[in-house]
């Protein structure tokens, strides 16, 4: 009720262009197809054109809402629908009810951000959230499809690494936001199961090319300075000390990325987007996982909690403090104190986190012998936990 | 031109900052701008049913290239071949390479022939290759399947791939206004086939042209024309199906709704293609100087546009109707280069030739010219315009000219447009050589000459519209239709063209001009109808300041020609003619008044009976004419004029009259009409010069007229009452009523009776008089005749007369009755006595004497 009621006074982000408005002041979209007031609509068009194919239902003026609805005036439907006064596209249904939570994942090319966001999606829907009481469901068809046809389907169903990324300047849909619904359930005083909070989470996967240039990342990753919460994936097996120590190192096409300079984008961003000083810390909380972790299995001692422990049913923020600490002196042992000193020096909540999307190295084929996902969910909830939606065990 | 390259992948090292999908190499000549915009060209994605290890034949069937058409926002086009490219180098699946060749603005390169261009690059290379621009010239296209012989062979493989394809074309010239994309869902080896139709038929130089990816696993935003195979992850959706696209579902056989008509472009190049594939290389050649946005109203234009050149076969109706957005459209589209000069002028041309032969169609071809001036911006399609239009009003003029002036209107409008000079727009319309082949044309037909004359009068006066009179422009080319003509047969269209067009002293001085010194009759004649006809129509408001005017002018010689005219149509207009009578009997000198005399005289003669009523009534109060008429005609109008005279003997003004006709007779030596002594008769009577029935006897015979039944009716209402008055028996009441029936019809004495019983005053007649009505009224038995009719009413009439009676003449009358009990029969005596009791009591009632004092009041009251 709260939350309802706050964001009528309280300014809004669009999940999808990130503009910030009103909620009371955006308007509706008919949604009836057959609707003689279907126009093209020309603001849709110059910021989503794969959306904006065809007419589009009639904007209608939110002046004329009564009990959060508008009745067309060309075909007399009602209508919920509402969508961004900037960008035209149709916000959420649960938006402007429950708080939004946008986090980023980012990381250099091959950093494995694609593979991460399906197997924390996965996890958390199949494994984690029914430990937790915790449900994720898509928000929307454009989420449905895409989670299904891109990250889903190839790699649980196919058993397959997932495409390469395309770049977002070539591909809109990457650019677009998949939104999910995070519901929190619990019971109420006479032991009755119900839902005790929702969150608006939307996972942004980005190509790590469009991370390579500033330009680049001030058009197509605006959403990372609006983001509350920022998944930072580092490839250790990228890391010039650790290539030395593996016994099988990577291909040599995979050319080493400096991730400090990605880091250093980011920061810039994000300063530059909320109009931060320079002598101000960033306080988005930043999870750095390092990705592809059982890869390490060989070089590391085998009684570090990242390898041994999973989570539990609840979030355990003293595991999460040790494990974050592990990684800090391991990166220390790997030469990488500057790495560190430049994260904490620019954000003042950082954790350092290692997780293995896949739990396994891929075939030559590009297929799995097996998926065994491991701690993918520990940044996540350490991002939830920094922004109040979860409370850590006793 | 040359055409530059461009190959965009995911590799190891290109033109972008790292790794991954970036341009890897684009030829030296490549602008920034078109880099950057086929960078944004949405990325291929092979189909999700892609087998995980595929092999070359799953790559064919699962992933065709897409040859992509864009265009840039320069004009600039490109066709881009993207293609499925398996891993990258690092081994992730997804890669795709897209090879774009940036064609020239103009280019004779269709681009959906680039499909079959062999350098394309197909493999991605860790290198990034050396590009270079391609000459045009030198881009082989072996194009033998997507010629248009192959093409219409395409179309007669099935029978329905003929409706399809005008279907699918009308869908895409609507599909920017409906904002719904074609998509046609068929094989691989189909598509190309449809692509081929779809874009080879419609002319090249449409900008911006109409894009297409011949391959699309989604829908794409922004392309117009998107193909797509049974194996692509594209759905095509009911939503898709009826509103969002027009989609074409050729494998499951679904099909959107399209509007498209029998004659609809769509269906008349897909019937050009299957019948005469030939046909499209003139139709491209000739559309190639044209340039305009694509959709269908244009194209019906170009098609009109091709009709109107190609001189030698006719014009279908539907492209007549057509021609006025037609023209317009070449005066916009055409490109302004000598052939464009050449070719504008040659449509125009051709759609004069029509309207020559079709004045229906000149309305619409002016309004095409008028379309082309304000489109077009090179002043020579301007000038085409103006000459075409001069030429059209000339050909409308010379076929009689019914429509010159919405003609003349277009043709100000498109000079106005240009800023055309008034004087070299008056050179062009005036020029004498055609005015006289027009005047020659319609010399013996007023109503065209009279065209023909307006025509130069508006002309005229629009050239200088500050001056009052007829400008020397309007006089200049008069003279040169006067000497084509014979002068009678202009001066009437002259006249009344004047006075429409140049107002009243602009006609004044042309009657003037025209009258002076003529003396040829055919010219006064024309003169005179031509100055009627003015006053009629064109000065009806002011018809006697005109006339005033030229009299102050001591111009009577007009009106007096006017007049004649008018005499000789009396009956048309008697108003006009006693108008101008009357004009000219106030202002022409005493001794020029006898002039008028024939003129009347001429009136008279031809004029009905209607009209002479209404001259004698004239003539009343102008008799001085009358005394100098011939005593025949006078004879005739003195009657006409005496039974125009009420026989009231009330009505002074009747009683003048009747002297003035008694005066008139006296004068003109003739008899007077009989309505004189019927007066001096009815005079005698009703004042009591007659005083009995004897008298009137003898004076009615020495009478002895003939009356006719108006004049009878007349009469009798005036002398009944005094004739009964007179009655002492009551042979002598019957005998009045028969004389009464004799002269004014047994209807007009009944209702005359009947007013008489019912008046006041017969209610105070002599006691005889009563008792001669009352005896007679009794003595009646059952009707038989008219007479007994009259008197039957009479007895009816009886009870309330009695009532109305005073008390003194009432016993009278009892006493009168008496006296001829004798004569009557014993009911009738009884009869009498029952009514009599019963009036007495209703008399001194006391209800009846009420009523008697109320009516006795308000009969006073009202009279």
């Amino acid at each position: 009720m709260l939350t309802q009621l706050s964001c009528h006074f309280f300014n809004q982000t669009c999940p999808f262009c990130f503009d910030v408005f009103r909620f009371p002041k955006a308007p509706f979209r008919c949604g009836n197809l057959s609707c003689p007031g279907r126009t093209p609509d020309p603001e849709l068009k110059s910021h989503w054109p794969m959306m904006a194919a065809g007419a589009q239902g009639k904007v209608l003026n939110p002046s004329a809402s009564k009990r959060g609805q508008v009745v067309c005036d060309a075909c007399q439907r009602p209508s919920k629908d509402r969508i961004c006064p900037t960008c035209h596209v149709t916000l959420p249904s649960t938006f402007g009810q429950c708080p939004n939570a946008i986090i980023a994942v980012i990381g250099a090319k091959n950093s494995g951000k694609s593979h991460y966001i399906a197997t924390l999606v996965e996890e958390i829907r199949n494994r984690v959230g029914p430990m937790m009481n915790v449900t994720l469901s898509p928000q929307d068809d454009f989420t449905i499809q895409r989670f299904a046809r891109d990250f889903r389907d190839p790699l649980y169903n196919k058993r397959r690494a997932l495409d390469v990324t395309a770049s977002g300047v070539r591909d809109a849909n990457v650019r677009l936001p998949m939104v999910f619904n995070l519901q929190f359930g619990g019971k109420d005083l006479f032991g009755r199961r119900k839902i005790t909070r929702t969150i608006t989470l939307v996972f942004f996967d980005t190509a790590g090319e469009d991370l390579n240039s500033e330009a680049t990342m001030a058009t197509v990753n605006r959403y990372i300075y609006r983001s509350s919460g920022i998944i930072l994936l580092l490839d250790p097996r990228q890391i010039p000390h650790v290539r030395g120590l593996l016994p099988d190192p990577p291909d040599p096409g995979e050319v080493m990325i400096d991730t400090r300079d990605i880091l250093s984008r980011t920061a810039k961003l994000i300063r530059n987007g909320r109009g931060m000083g320079p002598n101000r810390m960033i306080k988005t909380p930043l999870a750095v996982a390092f990705s592809k972790f059982d890869e390490l299995e060989s070089i590391v001692d085998g009684s570090l909690t990242v390898l041994t422990s999973r989570s539990a049913g609840q979030y355990d923020a003293a595991e999460a403090i040790a494990v974050s600490d592990e990684i800090e002196s391991l990166l220390a042992s790997w030469q990488q104190g500057g790495l560190v000193h430049e994260l904490r020096s620019w954000f003042s909540t950082v954790a350092f986190f290692g997780v293995s999307s896949l739990g396994c190295k891929k075939n030559p084929d590009e297929t799995l012998p097996r998926l065994d996902p491991r701690r993918v969910e520990d940044p996540f909830l350490w991002l939830l936990y920094r922004l109040g939606y979860v409370k850590a065990a006793r | 031109m040359n055409i530059e390259q461009m190959v965009y992948t995911s590799c190891k090292r290109g033109i972008g900052a790292g790794p991954g999908f970036q341009t890897q190499a684009t030829s030296p000549g490549l602008t920034w701008e078109h880099r950057f915009e086929l960078e944004q060209l949405q990325a291929y994605r092979y189909p999700r049913g892609l087998p995980t290890n595929p092999t070359p034949q799953d790559i064919r069937r699962y992933c065709p290239p897409n040859y992509q058409l864009t265009q840039f926002t320069d004009g600039h086009t490109a066709v881009t071949r993207s293609a499925y490219a398996g891993a990258d180098y690092s081994g992730r699946r997804g890669n795709f390479i897209a090879h774009s060749l940036v064609l020239p603005p103009v280019s004779d390169i269709w681009p959906i022939d680039l499909s079959l261009w062999g350098e394309w690059r197909e493999t991605v290379t860790d290198e990034p290759p050396q590009l270079n621009a391609i000459d045009p010239s030198a881009v082989r296209i072996a194009s033998p399947s997507l010629d248009f012989a192959s093409l219409a062979s395409f179309i007669r493989e099935k029978a329905d791939r003929f409706e399809r394809l005008a279907v699918m074309l009308d869908a895409l010239l609507s599909s920017r206004v409906a904002n719904r994309p074609v998509i046609i869902r068929d094989s691989v080896a189909n598509l190309t086939g449809w692509l081929g139709c779809l874009t080879k038929l419609l002319p090249r130089n449409m900008s911006p042209c109409f894009t297409f990816a011949s391959f699309v696993n989604s829908q794409l935003a922004g392309v117009d024309i998107q193909c797509t195979t049974p194996d692509s992850d594209l759905k095509i959706s009911s939503e898709e199906l009826d509103y969002r696209a027009f989609a074409f579902d050729l494998v499951d056989e679904r099909f959107s709704n399209v509007a498209s008509a029998k004659d609809s472009c769509g269906h008349i190049l897909a019937g050009k293609l299957r019948d005469t594939p030939d046909w499209f290389h003139s139709f491209h050649h000739f559309s190639e100087r044209f340039s305009f946005e694509p959709d269908s109203d244009r194209l019906q234009c170009l098609l009109t546009c091709f009709a109107l050149a190609d001189g030698g076969s006719s014009i279908p109706p539907q492209s007549c109707e057509r021609i006025p957005d037609a023209i317009g459209f070449a005066g916009s589209a055409l490109r302004q280069d000598e052939d464009g000069n050449s070719m504008i002028s040659r449509l125009v041309e051709r759609a004069v030739q029509i309207a020559k032969t079709a004045p229906a169609e000149r309305l619409r071809v002016s309004e095409g010219l008028r379309k082309l001036a304000t489109t077009a911006s090179s002043p020579q399609f301007r000038s085409v315009a103006v000459h075409s239009s001069v030429r059209l009003i000339h050909d409308e003029l010379l076929d009689g000219g019914a429509n010159w002036r919405p003609l003349l209107s277009k043709l100000d409008d498109i000079a106005r447009e240009m800023d055309f000079r008034h004087s070299e727009l008056q050179s062009l319309l005036l020029r004498s050589d055609v005015l006289k082949q027009i005047a020659v044309a319609h010399q013996n037909a007023p109503e065209h000459m009279q065209h023909l004359l307006h025509f130069l009068a508006m002309r005229a006066e629009r050239t200088n519209a500050s001056s009052a009179g007829i400008s020397q422009a309007f006089r200049d080319a008069l003279a040169s239709l006067i000497a084509a003509t014979s002068h009678a047969k202009i001066v009437g269209p002259l006249l009344a063209v004047t006075a429409e067009s140049g107002g009243q002293r602009a006609f004044c001085e042309l009657c003037i001009e025209l009258a002076d010194g003529t003396s040829d009759a055919s010219i006064c004649d024309a003169v005179g109808m031509g100055v009627a006809n003015a006053l009629d129509h064109a000065f009806a408001s002011n018809a006697s300041e005109v006339r005033q005017s030229l009299i102050k002018q001591d111009q009577l010689g007009i009106l007096l020609l006017e007049l004649n005219y008018r005499s000789k149509n009396v009956n048309a207009n008697f108003g006009g003619f006693l108008d101008c009578l009357s004009s000219l009997r106030k202002s022409l000198p005493r001794r020029r008044k006898a002039e008028l005399v024939p003129v009347v005289v001429a009136a008279w003669r031809n004029a009905s009976r209607d009209t002479r009523d209404g001259i004698a009534t004239w003539l009343f109060s102008h008799s001085d004419i009358v005394a100098e008429i011939d005593s025949k005609v006078a004879g005739e109008m003195i009657g006409v004029m005496a039974a125009q005279i009420p026989l009231d003997r009330f009505d002074r003004q009747a009683s003048a009259l009747a002297n003035t006709v008694q005066k008139l007779c006296k004068v003109a030596r003739c008899d007077a009409p009989v309505q004189i002594p019927l007066r001096v008769f009815l005079e005698n009577l009703c004042r009591g010069r007659t005083r009995s029935l004897t008298e009137v006897h003898s004076a009615w015979s020495a009478l002895g007229p003939q009356v006719d039944p108006s004049t009878g009716s007349a009469v009798v209402a005036q002398s009944l009452f005094p004739l009964l008055a007179m009655t002492r028996v009551p042979k002598e009441h019957i005998g009045v009523l028969e004389w009464a029936c004799s002269v004014g019809g047994q209807e007009g004495v009944g209702v005359e009776y009947r007013r008489v019983l019912k008046s006041k005053e017969f209610a105070n007649i002599s006691p005889d008089a009563a008792g001669a009505f009352v005896v007679a009224t009794l003595a009646v038995g059952a009707p038989s005749s008219a007479l007994e009719r009259l008197l039957e009413c009479a007895n009816q009439e009886l009870d309330s007369w009695l009532h109305s009676l005073s008390g003194k003449s009432y016993a009278e009358l009892n006493r009168y009755v008496r006296s001829y009990q004798k004569e009557l029969s014993k009911d009738k005596i009884n009869e009498w006595s029952a009514r009599r009791t019963r009036a007495d009591c209703k008399r001194r009632s006391l209800l009846g004497r009420i009523l008697r004092f109320v009516g006795l009041r308000v009969y006073l009251l009202l009279f």
